[in-house]
């Protein structure tokens, strides 16, 4: 491994947390557009590891590889099951409508969505993204970065290709 | 029915559910009458764009009926669809497979809306993994938590501050810029009874103190000892003396 791909990999792993790959190139020393080849390069250095390599929206980082992630999560104890059924239905309208209030919510699902989005804002994936301009300037949600990082998606608008086309 | 054989129902939607079947209408299965109704419709592989109205309603207001269990708070909700639905029907068209009101199509695009939503729930929960970055990234607490504290952890919490800011500063002495209203009603009243009526200068009692006039004068009258009188808007005020316990 070269000395670059050694640093890119000491960072990752230190960094315990997704960086932007702004913040990555200055921090090797790379330009912007240099590092896609370098991100490339280390990828192919990691076949039969234990963790592999995220690139996303949400930034750069490592991850457990996926047929690893139960195993290691159940270690760990840290099993989604609080995602259940209803809150993820909320993330659902949640990433399709974003910015979307309570309100909008609610009325797609026709029950009350407050303790999902409870659930779901302590889970880190949607977080507050500003007000709406209707009655009461009501609360706007949307998905974070680590909302990206648990379902695998690239971008958000991979979620377009998750969207039934008959809808 | 004419209406059946000139528009059959979508290929499985024939193959109802017996009326009266019971179905677990729980929280966790059907959080509302939506849910129950997009159920209904998946369960017949009924499609919303080709949906057999007829035969949903009855089924719905059959599930509806089995149910006994049903919270107060839930009925309401559920009972408002049925009543929707029931309408619905009644003017359903049977030359027409979908329904042709304005709130029959808004209820079928609602349905097709959560039914999408479901799906995408579906194909999310098929990705999700459980792990992503390591420690030490962990999600800020959520608002609802932070706003749930205990009042003695407030009351400690404003203590932390006070320690971070200092002492809380001495309240600042009030000084009134004119003498106590009682006072300035009392020498309005009296140049009054002198002379029984005048027009009502604003600074009349204290200069510069327009404000302080007007509801000198406004003490006294609902105090019954004057009459303001006004012609206009903006016009001056005049005040007329009223004797205590005269007309």
């Amino acid at each position: 491994m070269t000395p670059l791909l050694r640093r890119l990999e000491a960072l990752l792993f230190a960094a315990g947390r997704p960086l932007p790959e702004h913040e990555l190139a200055a921090a090797l020393g790379v330009r912007l557009l240099d590092l896609p080849a370098l991100l490339d390069q280390y990828r192919a250095q990691l076949t039969d590891r234990g963790f592999e390599l995220s690139v996303s929206e949400a930034g750069v980082t490592l991850l457990p590889a996926v047929d690893l992630q139960e195993t290691v999560a159940r270690a760990l104890r840290r099993m989604p099951d609080r995602l259940t059924a209803p809150v993820l239905e909320v993330l659902a309208v949640v990433a399709r409508y974003q910015p979307v209030d309570r309100s909008t919510i609610e009325r797609i699902r026709g029950v009350r969505s407050d303790r999902s989005l409870a659930v779901l804002e302590e889970e880190g994936l949607i977080e507050v993204a500003g007000r709406g301009e209707g009655p009461g300037r009501p609360v706007l949600w949307r998905t974070t970065p680590e909302f990206l990082l648990r379902f695998g998606l690239k971008s958000l608008a991979e979620l377009d290709s998750l969207w039934p086309d008959e809808a | 029915m004419e209406g059946q054989e000139t528009f059959p129902p979508a290929a499985d939607a024939t193959r109802s559910l017996p009326l009266g079947a019971s179905y677990p209408v729980q929280g966790q299965i059907f959080q509302g009458p939506l849910h129950l109704l997009v159920h209904l419709a998946e369960r017949q592989d009924v499609d919303l764009r080709r949906i057999h109205v007829g035969q949903l309603v009855d089924e719905y207001l059959a599930v509806l009926r089995s149910q006994t269990e049903l919270p107060l708070t839930e009925v309401g909700a559920f009972l408002a669809l049925a009543g929707r639905l029931v309408r619905l029907k009644a003017e359903w068209d049977p030359q027409r497979l979908l329904p042709t009101s304005e709130d029959g199509q808004a209820l079928l695009a609602d349905l097709r809306q959560l039914q999408a939503i479901h799906a995408l729930a579906e194909r999310l929960a098929g990705r999700l993994r459980p792990l992503t970055t390591r420690p030490p990234w962990r999600p800020k607490p959520p608002l609802s938590e932070r706003s749930r504290r205990r009042p003695e952890e407030l009351v400690e919490a404003y203590r932390r501050l006070r320690r971070r800011v200092g002492p809380r500063p001495a309240r600042l002495p009030t000084r009134l810029r004119h003498p106590p209203l009682a006072q300035l009603s009392a020498a309005l009243e009296e140049r009054l009874r002198k002379e029984g009526r005048f027009v009502l200068s604003l600074e009349e009692l204290w200069p510069g103190e327009r404000g302080a006039t007007f509801l000198a004068a406004l003490f006294l009258a609902q105090a019954g000892r004057a009459a303001l009188q006004q012609e206009a808007p903006f016009a001056a005020v005049t005040l007329t003396y009223r004797r205590p316990g005269g007309p």
